[in-house]
């Protein structure tokens, strides 16, 4: 993955390395994901990706078909998906891809792990819920939960962050802001195991 | 108005335990005040009916029959002006009943009037009166045969001078003529004319014995005085040997019952006291657990008068009701209680008078506007932005200190600490009861006292003994002289005296003897020294001011005396207005006067009765002696003692609802509090601890303080009483080792009354209380 | 090794106005002598009650409560008030400090209760005021007190007789959230120190501060999770990012 770092223009701190990830790589890694789950629905090709992603997301995140056949090839290449040319009348032949057993474990890894480390939760675990219930595979209560118990793992390592007596006060300031990220994450949780409860997509 | 009673009604409908307890406070309160009110009524309204039902005598006039007779009685007496009519001219005279072998005592005996007798009519009680010839019977007055056990059929012996005849008892009257208590001329009884001459009449002594009795109706009472002045210009002074007037009786009547009167007024006063102070605390602390409604009812609209008004309308409602049942209650107990003082009077019941009905309400009004006075006041400075305020609770009362290792200890004392006012108020509640239970123990032991020890009230002499008319001066004397247990004699002989221009005769004690081997209740000075001194009682002195040293100056008689007062002394007859004078000085105007009382003194190892039944034997019954404070506590002072035990626990009773008030009050504010202290780790059992310790505080120091200061009170209030009725001062004992058990008394009463919040203080959830909503 | 607070199929059923509210439908769950537990979930879901029982200020309907070798659903209500003086301390929401005695009163209340001298007492009472930081405040009553320094007293007070276990409701309730971070880790440090502490709350920032945390909804626990999870040392900080979408 291609990745710039930039110092934020804060202390350095032996313990802490502050990155920042282009949007582009998270977004990447995302997006391999979706495609995956989008394909174990049924085989499709690119076009039909991007159409069935952006459906998905209501048309809030449009993709660049570029994108798409960037992360189809790369899955491709990693053993994923498999493609296959289906000749076509009239037009030109379309590549058609569909899941490998590699990747249909992968994506059944993906589905039931709760996402690790991310702070902006809801992009990726939000995708990853859609995902679940398109595929019906397995229940969503499930992975909520289980999101939770990580979630509240992070918010003890940031409390325990806090709890350092030598803390910088601008340090300080972007951890209790990252805590508060998490506990609107964790109401949001909530909000999601309610409304699953109670049967609303 | 409607408003306001409703708002009245609801807050009274939400604290139904309180209201329970001043409701049983206030009417006890009435009912006492409804008793004592029958009682003050009774004896001078059932007097009053017995005297008119009887056309009773205004004015009795006992005659001399040496300086006298019948016809010329009878003469002045029909044309006095101003008599509505007279009895008839009856004989009486003094003499000795006897029921088998008992001497029952000495009683005056009459010939029995013709029927139907126009003035002072006798009602025949039971039985019948004699018929014209019955010879060997006798009508009884009520009272004696009560007092000597005796009844229709019974048969008892009157002496004679040929021995001892029977007479069978064929009746029992009542008459005008009462008397009730112990201290007043003996009562009548009759025999059939004829049977008086010969039984009675026919004496070995020269001189004609008794007197002729006779009682003048008048049409206009106020004028006795005057008729009076008319039959002695018409007879002679000194033919009149006393008289007396119907009010004289009254004022006998009103004594049997007098201090009955006092006792139950002066404690339906304390009753009614506590209650007030009862109410107080209670709408005080209504008031303070209402301030948010009543910042509610200001928002509202309610204006401070209107506010004032409510908790006035809530104390009136509850203080009616309880009137009505104090009424009701009252003249229940009234009917039981004073069934004999109804007796007395020849009444069936005695029901409580109709102006009652209108007093007793009309002091309950009274009562509650003044108990709701001040707290209303508080209620009307709470400011509706105030009440209404929202947040936490605002920490009550006084800032306490952990003054002890006990934790259950400190929150009782702080309680009793934390609400000053109310605090005092019950404690005042308390000390009502106090109040009571002291002067009960102060009026028992007076009472133990004054009859086990005769001296105190003058009685320092052994035996009295009386002679007939049958056996001389100087047998008796005779007699006395050669007993070895008689230590010390002296002679004592009743007269009439007359204050110098007065007309009113009073009696005087003529005495003679070992004066100084006894000992008088000389309040102050000494017995007089030679024959120009005497000693006057304390009535009189009272009365006129006479002291020691001053000259007074009498008439016996109609022959001018002057003594100079050697000493005042206390008299218990005749409301102390009596004097002593030496027998000597006296001979001087009456030279034949015949003494027949001898009072005497024994040696400490004489038994009083081994004495008198052999004088009695040896003189063949012609003596009468009496053996004084033998017959145990008179009956007025036994029913004293029952009406202060009575009070006491009636008081006691409201000392309790007042504890239980005033804790309920403070358990249900505090229930946040024991909450939390449970929370820390107080068990329930420390709890209720805590709450019956505040009690005990409170009683305790209410006892502490209040006991002195009752004592105080009460001996000074007896001193009092005593005064006015001529009795002379008197200092009531005090007895500390019983008055210490006053303490553990209210102990008990305060643990009584302290259990109920104990055990709901104890039974607080915790969780409810502190769960957070 | 033996935990210190055990629960069996613990049941609370409330009756209010003839209709039965289950607060607690079994509820099993274990505390390690020196363990700090959070328990977590929406209001009404229990963990006050969970709490109340552990601490012997109510009865379970059904099942066990055992803290410290106590049984304490056999035992009445005096002996759980003993309890909760020797070896259990509570700490309320609303700190429910007795308002007329001074802060140093308050803590040492407790004390008297259990016997000590006041002496003792009041030396206790000192330390604990020291560590936390109130000694000018001894003689102030709790109105006088900010809501921080209140919440600190109350568990100065629950901490006196040294028990073996501290139970919290609601630590921070009612406190504004730089208070409470001071609150909790107050808490941290007594934990430590070595003290069992179990907590209920519905701010994960608060269960946060805790060894473990249990997950409570409608009377039952759902999840439960180690929150210091050993080996875990992934610097979280890697991913904090801005993301703008």
């Amino acid at each position: 993955m291609e990745c710039t770092q930039q110092p934020l223009g804060l202390d350095f701190q032996q313990k802490y390395i502050y990155t920042e990830y282009v949007l582009h790589s998270e977004y990447v890694y995302m997006l391999n994901f979706a495609i995956l789950g989008l394909l174990s629905q049924e085989p499709r090709h690119g076009y039909d990706l991007k159409q069935a992603f952006e459906a998905l997301l209501g048309g809030t995140w449009p993709l660049n078909i570029g994108q798409v056949y960037t992360t189809l090839s790369r899955l491709e290449r990693d053993g994923y998906v498999e493609s296959l040319i289906v000749p076509q009348e009239l037009l030109p032949d379309r590549k058609v891809y569909s899941l490998t057993q590699a990747g249909r474990d992968q994506l059944s890894l993906w589905l039931s792990e709760p996402t690790q480390g991310a702070i902006r939760l809801k992009d990726e675990f939000f995708i990853k819920l859609l995902i679940l219930q398109l595929t019906n595979s397995s229940d969503p209560i499930a992975l909520i939960r289980k999101q939770r118990l990580a979630t509240m793992q992070n918010m003890a390592k940031l409390t325990n962050l806090l709890s350092d007596p030598d803390l910088n006060t601008a340090t300080a300031l972007i951890i209790e802001g990252a805590i508060l990220h998490v506990e609107a994450d964790l109401n949001w949780l909530d909000r999601c195991e309610e409304r699953f409860k109670e049967g609303i997509p | 108005m409607r408003a306001i009673l409703k708002q009245a009604i609801a807050n009274l409908s939400s604290r139904k335990l309180q209201i329970v307890l001043i409701l049983i406070a206030l009417t006890a309160a009435a009912t006492l005040l409804t008793l004592a009110l029958t009682t003050i009524h009774s004896t001078q309204g059932a007097y009053q009916h017995l005297f008119e039902r009887t056309r009773g005598a205004h004015l009795w006039l006992s005659l001399n029959p040496a300086l006298t007779t019948k016809e010329q009685i009878h003469r002045i007496l029909i044309d006095l002006p101003g008599v509505e009519g007279t009895t008839p001219i009856m004989h009486t005279i003094s003499g000795t009943l006897f029921l088998g072998e008992t001497r029952l005592g000495g009683i005056k005996l009459r010939e029995w009037p013709e029927d139907p007798m126009p003035i002072d009519q006798h009602i025949l009680m039971e039985g019948r009166s004699p018929d014209p010839g019955e010879r060997m019977v006798i009508v009884l007055d009520r009272d004696t045969a009560k007092a000597y056990n005796t009844s229709v059929g019974d048969i008892i012996e009157i002496l004679t001078p040929s021995g001892r005849v029977p007479l069978t008892v064929i009746g029992l009257y009542l008459s005008s003529n009462i008397c009730p208590a112990t201290n007043c001329w003996p009562p009548v009884n009759y025999l059939y004319a004829d049977a008086f001459q010969d039984l009675v009449l026919s004496t070995p002594s020269a001189t004609p014995t008794g007197f002729y009795e006779v009682g003048l109706r008048l049409s206009h009472s106020e004028q006795l005085l005057e008729v009076l002045d008319e039959v002695e210009e018409g007879l002679s002074i000194e033919a009149v040997n006393l008289w007396y007037s119907w009010e004289d009786l009254q004022a006998t009547a009103d004594g049997a019952t007098g201090y009955m009167n006092t006792l139950l007024l002066t404690f339906s006063i304390i009753a009614g006291l506590a209650g007030l102070f009862l109410m107080t605390n209670t709408i005080s602390g209504a008031i303070r657990g209402q301030l948010r409604q009543i910042g509610l009812l200001k928002t509202v609209g309610f204006t401070n008068p209107q506010l004032r008004w409510i908790y006035t309308v809530e104390s009136i409602l509850l203080s009616l009701v309880s009137s009505i049942l104090g009424l009701i209650l009252g003249g229940i107990s009234s009917t039981l209680i004073l069934s004999s003082v109804a007796q007395i009077f020849g009444e069936e019941i005695i029901t409580p008078p109709l102006w009652a009905f209108l007093v007793v309400p009309c002091c309950a009004v009274v009562l509650a506007v003044l108990a709701t006075l001040l707290p209303a006041r508080r209620a009307e400075r709470q400011s509706a932005v105030e009440a209404m305020r929202f947040g936490p609770e605002r920490p009550r009362g006084r800032k306490m200190h952990l003054i002890s290792r006990s934790a259950t200890l400190m929150l009782g004392f702080s309680e009793t600490f934390s609400y000053p006012l109310r605090t005092l108020v019950t404690g005042l509640v308390i000390g009502m009861a106090v109040f009571t239970l002291t002067a009960a123990l102060i009026l028992n032991h007076t009472f133990n006292l004054l009859t086990s020890d005769p001296k105190l009230i003058g009685y320092d002499e052994d035996l009295y003994i009386s002679r007939t008319g049958y056996i001389s001066d100087e047998e008796i004397r005779d007699w006395i002289e050669t007993q070895p247990e008689i230590m010390a004699y002296y002679v004592e002989r009743w007269g009439r005296i007359r204050f110098e221009g007065e007309d009113k005769v009073y009696y005087a004690r003529f005495r003679e003897g070992n004066l100084s081997s006894f000992t008088f209740p000389i309040i102050d000075g000494a017995i007089f020294e030679n024959d120009n001194q005497a000693l006057v009682g304390y009535g009189h002195a009272r009365e006129r001011g006479i002291k020691v040293g001053d000259e007074i100056v009498i008439s016996i008689e109609g022959e001018r005396m002057t003594f100079k007062v050697s000493g005042i002394y206390r008299e218990n007859s005749n409301n102390g207005r009596m004097l002593i004078l030496p027998l000597n000085a006296v001979r001087k105007v009456l030279p034949d006067l015949e003494v027949f009382t001898y009072n005497v003194k024994l040696s400490s190892e004489a038994n009083p009765k081994i004495v008198a039944d052999a004088l009695t034997a040896e003189t063949n019954y012609l003596t009468e002696v009496t053996i004084p404070f033998t017959g145990g506590l008179p009956q007025d002072i036994q029913m004293a003692k029952k009406v202060m035990l009575g009070l006491s626990v009636i008081m006691s009773v409201i000392a309790s609802l007042g504890i239980l008030s005033s804790l309920w009050m403070s358990v249900q504010e505090r229930q946040r509090l024991f909450g939390m202290l449970k929370a820390v780790g107080m068990t329930p059992k420390e709890i209720s601890i805590s709450v019956v310790t505040g009690a005990l505080c409170i009683a305790m120091v209410t006892v502490i303080l209040g006991v002195p200061i009752s004592i105080v009170g009460i001996r000074i209030l007896i001193d009092i009483v005593a005064q006015s009725v001529g009795f002379g001062p008197l200092q009531a004992p005090v007895d500390m080792l019983s008055l210490v058990s006053i303490l553990p008394a209210l102990a008990l009463i305060a643990i009584l009354g302290a259990l109920f919040p104990a055990r709901h203080a104890a039974r607080v959830s915790v969780v409810d209380m502190l769960r957070y909503e | 090794m033996n935990p210190i607070i055990e629960t069996k199929n613990l049941q609370k059923i409330y009756r209010n106005n003839g209709v039965e509210v289950k607060a607690l439908r079994g509820i099993d769950l274990s505390v390690a002598e020196a363990e700090f537990l959070a328990v977590m979930g929406p209001s009404g879901c229990g963990k006050s009650t969970l709490l109340y029982l552990l601490g012997g200020l109510d009865r379970p309907t059904e099942g066990e409560v055992v803290v410290n070798q106590h049984q304490i659903h056999l035992l009445n209500e005096s002996q759980r008030a003993l309890l909760r003086r020797n070896v259990i301390g509570f700490v309320f929401q609303a700190y429910n400090l007795i308002p007329n005695l001074t802060a140093a009163d308050n803590i040492e209340l407790p004390a008297l209760l259990a016997g000590r001298s006041p002496k003792d007492a009041r030396e206790r009472q000192r330390q604990l005021l020291q560590s936390l930081g109130l000694q000018e405040k001894e003689t102030l009553f709790p109105a006088e007190l900010s809501g921080g320094e209140q919440q600190r007293v109350a568990i100065a007070r629950a901490l006196v007789n040294q028990p073996k276990v501290l139970l919290l409701d609601e630590p921070t309730g009612n406190l504004d959230t730089r208070t409470g971070a001071r609150v909790m880790e107050i808490l941290r440090n007594f934990h430590v120190q070595g003290q069992t502490i179990v907590l209920v709350t519905h701010d994960p920032k608060v269960a946060s501060n805790a060894e473990r945390v249990a997950f409570m909804r409608d009377g039952i626990i759902e999840d439960e999770t180690m929150l210091t999870v050993p080996g875990n040392t992934e610097p979280i900080l890697s991913h904090i990012v801005q993301l703008e979408l």
